[in-house]
Parts: structure tokens; C-alpha cells; sequence
């Protein structure tokens, strides 16, 4: 018996240093794979939590922006409003509105012109007719370009948490009902 | 026939130290084995009830939103029906009309276009309330349409005795009667059974926008026709989270309405008959007033 446990005892026969670490790179993997989807949950957690804050706030000042509309004039665009939340327990988050003239896309497609804002018609025949119509056309949808950007506004907002510098921005539009309108089309 | 690597014969095992050391060894690495499962199991209870206690925050929120953003009212694109301009058997109808609201208790007068035009409602600092047309059926030919009468207001919860610490017994309710919503009577919304929005509320605070001095304020009395149409609704809760820590929640809500003074349809009136009048063509017919959505170039038109 104390024989036998000897020779076991004196075995020195033992894992070799590659399996070894083998095992232990293989123990590490799982490991951290499970870690890290533990922790990527909570921050995931956190960040909806967050965005959904963010959001909301957004969502109160363009509310707020379209209930309570700036007189709005060519200096608008610059008059930025940047400040942070008053309300207790909000006073990190910061907020920046800014407003924006309406610019038309493809303004020069509706008009039926090409991307240069280049008019068709000068190869017909009666060519002196087609650019006199044409110079109408171009006179109305102008008039009417800049009667829709007196009226509708864009309004943008930016909330930015000043802890973490995470931000959320939405944007909408807004109506100017002191739009001066220029209906004089000439005929 | 026992190979020699199969010994199922050798007796010899570990020793007591050998098996001490596996054991003490083994205990190490379960202990910190379960020390992370149970902290993740930990992080995932408080993510789910956080996440579902924030959930039913914006589940309350979106219903508020849902029916003040479909407020209704007439006065929106019209105005007050006024006794101008009529003959004997218009005066009789409209005296006849304007009759019936004297005993409502749900619209106060007629508008332009003989629609009722609603009576808002704010009590008691808490409840608030008005008309919507954001009522969907929820069953096939059951009496109901897009209209309904909806009421917000701060109930106690009976479930929660006062010497609970930390938990707030007011509940944010809504209350909905969405049938006869055309009925003189007053709605008995004590017999109506409400629906819980939210709990643990502490307090809330109702504020309604007044686009005359652009500020809110928390009479509806004081904003001009408030009584009979929304322009925007500010709410503030004071909540307590599981912990009994207030969370303040403030949103801003706004009607989908469009916002723009109504055209006055009796001065366009007095307008035409006066062109009318000028051009010799002295019609009878004085009460053309559907020429609502051209109302704007009805200036530009007298000048002519």
C-alpha cells in the first residue's frame, strides 16, 4: 500500500505548459463572452433609458417651439437658442433650437426644367411665345416659392446630455401666421 | 482477461489530504462561479422591472398624448353662432337652437356651421375634462363612433394603506364615455369605471398654454375661449420610482389642430352684401356663407 502510494506520489508525469494554457485560453473566452453580454444588457438598458429621455425632452421643446413660434424675420436663421433645462433634476440636459427657412427640393423639376434651371421650348417654331411663357412661369413659381418659405418654417432641436455628451436631435415644422403674402401675379 | 490499464482490482485511492485539497479547490472556483451568475441574474431582475416601470410611463404618457393631440372642437376653424342678419323664421330657428344648449351640460352654444361646440371641464386642480375624437371601436356595430368625452384624474389607490412608506397613493385615471356622447345630461363618470394609467403618484400639476400673453396657466377660465378648445397642455407628475425616489416626468402635449384665427364669417358677409350692393346685382341672397376656404382673397376681391 505505502508502495503503491509512493510510486503514484513520485508519478511526475503532469499536463504539459501548452495544454495548460490551452485550457485556459479556452475557461477565458466563456468567460468574457458571458461578462460582456452581462454588461452590454445593462448599458444597452441605460442607453434606450437614455434615449427615451432625450427624446422626450426634444419632443417637449418642439412642442413648446410650436406653440410659442418667433417672429420670424431674415435673422431668424442665426438666433440660436442654446441653454440648459431650469427644471429641477433636468439641469444637466441641454437644449438648442434653431430654425431654418423652407428651401424647396428640385424646385427647378416642378418648374419643368432641368438641373441647371435651363427652360425647353427655344427649337420650336414660335420660340418668342414659348420664352415670353416661360418667363411667367418662372415669375409665379418664384412668387410662389417665396410665399411658402414665409409660411412654413423648419425647426430643429438638439438636446445634449452635458454628463455624457450623449445628444438627440429632432426636427419639425412650423407655421409663420404673420406671413406677409405676395399675391400681386400681375394679371 | 483484465487488461493491465483496466485494473479494476487496484484498491489504492487518494488520500484524505489529496481529497481535502480537490474539495477546497473546487469550493474556490464554484464560489466564484456563482458569485457572477447571481450578480447577472441580479443586473437582469433590475433592467426588466426598471425597464418595465419606465415602459409604463410612456405607456401613460402615449395615452395622454393619444387623446389631448385629437382634442376637438369647432372653434378650431370657426366661431360663435351669432344672431346677425336673419329674417323672422331664421331668427325663430336660430332662438330654437341656441334653446337647446341652455340645459346642456356637455356644449354651450352652437358654432358658425350649427356644430355644438363642447364644454371643457377643470376640477379640482386634477381632473380635466374634454372632447376627442380619439375613440376607436373596439367591437363590430356596437353604438360608438370617433367621439368621446375623456376625463384625467388623480384617484387614491384603496389598495395602499397611509402608513405604507415610500409608495404614493395616487393614481393617474382616464375615463371614457364614448356612447350618446351627444346627450344633454352630464356624464356620471362615477359610474364609469376608470382605467390606471399610472401609480405612485404624488402629485400633479395640469398647465394650459394662453396664446394672448403666450404663458401657461393653470385656470382654464382665463384663456380666451379655454373652456371650449385646447391649444396646448403642459403635465407635470411627481412619480416615485420602486425605490421611493421622486422622478419628475414633464411632457407637453398639442392638439393636432392647426393653429390659426378663424376668418370672421359674418364681417365677410356684411363685405360681400356691401360689393354686392355696389354692383347693382341686389340679390337676396345674403347668406352665402360656405366660402370659407377662400376667405383670404376675399379682400383682394373687393378691391376690384
Amino acid at each position: 500500500m505505502a508502495k503503491r502510494l509512493k510510486t503514484i506520489l513520485s508519478n511526475q508525469k503532469g499536463f504539459t505548459l501548452v495544454e495548460v494554457m490551452i485550457a485556459l485560453t479556452i475557461f477565458a473566452l466563456f468567460i468574457t463572452a458571458f461578462l460582456m453580454s452581462q454588461g452590454s444588457n445593462i448599458t444597452m438598458s441605460q442607453q434606450m433609458s437614455e434615449d427615451i429621455m432625450l427624446h422626450n425632452l426634444a419632443e417637449r421643446k418642439i412642442n413648446e417651439a410650436i406653440l410659442n413660434p418667433p417672429v420670424f424675420t431674415n435673422a431668424t436663421e442665426n438666433d440660436v437658442e442654446e441653454k440648459n433645462f431650469e427644471e429641477e433634476g433636468f439641469t444637466k440636459f441641454r437644449y438648442k433650437i434653431e430654425y431654418k427657412k423652407l428651401e424647396i427640393p428640385d424646385m427647378n423639376q416642378l418648374m419643368g426644367r432641368d438641373q441647371n434651371g435651363e427652360g425647353e421650348g427655344d427649337d420650336y417654331a414660335n420660340a418668342d411665345q414659348n420664352r415670353k411663357n416661360d418667363a411667367v412661369t418662372k415669375m409665379v413659381f418664384e412668387k410662389l416659392r417665396k410665399n411658402i418659405e414665409q409660411m412654413l418654417w423648419q425647426v430643429k432641436v438638439t438636446i445634449t446630455n452635458t454628463e455624457t455628451d450623449y445628444s438627440y436631435e429632432l426636427s419639425s415644422w412650423v407655421t409663420n401666421d404673420k406671413a406677409q403674402m405676395d399675391t400681386n401675379f400681375g394679371f | 482477461m483484465v487488461s493491465k490499464k483496466l485494473d479494476l482490482t487496484n484498491e489504492a485511492g487518494f488520500t484524505l489530504i489529496e481529497v481535502l485539497i480537490a474539495i477546497t479547490l473546487l469550493s474556490f472556483v464554484m464560489l466564484s462561479i456563482v458569485a457572477v451568475t447571481d450578480s447577472s441574474m441580479q443586473t437582469k431582475d433590475r433592467v426588466i422591472s426598471e425597464d418595465n416601470e419606465y415602459l409604463q410611463i410612456e405607456t401613460a404618457m402615449d395615452r395622454v398624448n393619444w387623446d389631448i393631440s385629437q382634442a376637438y372642437s369647432p372653434l378650431y376653424f370657426s366661431h360663435e353662432m351669432k344672431p346677425e342678419n336673419l329674417n323672422q323664421s331664421e331668427g325663430e330657428t336660430y332662438n330654437q337652437l341656441v334653446a337647446n344648449y341652455q340645459s346642456n351640460d356637455r356644449f354651450a352654444f352652437p358654432s358658425y356651421d350649427s356644430l355644438p361646440v363642447p364644454l371643457y371641464k377643470f376640477e379640482d386642480k386634477n381632473t380635466l375634462t374634454f372632447f376627442t375624437t380619439s375613440n376607436r371601436r373596439k367591437l363590430k356595430n356596437i353604438k360608438q363612433s370617433n367621439y368621446a368625452w375623456v376625463q384625467y384624474s388623480l384617484d387614491s389607490d384603496d389598495d395602499i394603506s397611509s402608513t405604507d412608506q415610500g409608495v404614493a397613493k395616487g393614481i393617474l385615471v382616464r375615463r371614457v364615455s364614448a356612447e350618446n356622447v351627444y346627450d344633454r345630461e352630464s356624464v356620471d363618470w362615477s359610474r364609469i369605471k376608470g382605467q390606471i394609467l399610472l401609480r405612485n403618484v404624488d402629485k400633479i400639476v395640469w398647465e394650459f398654454w394662453n396664446p394672448a400673453t403666450r404663458k401657461w396657466v393653470t385656470n382654464l377660465a382665463v384663456i380666451k375661449n379655454g373652456n371650449h378648445l385646447l391649444r396646448g397642455v403642459k403635465l407635470t407628475i411627481d412619480w416615485l420610482d420602486p425605490d421611493g425616489a421622486e422622478v419628475k416626468i414633464i411632457r407637453v402635449f398639442r392638439p393636432l389642430f392647426p393653429n390659426f384665427e378663424p376668418e370672421d364669417m359674418y364681417a365677410l358677409e356684411r363685405q360681400n352684401d356691401a360689393v354686392e350692393g355696389t354692383t347693382g346685382t341686389n340679390g337676396s341672397t345674403g347668406s352665402t356663407g360656405t366660402n370659407g376656404s377662400t376667405g383670404t382673397t376675399g379682400s383682394s376681391g373687393g378691391s376690384n
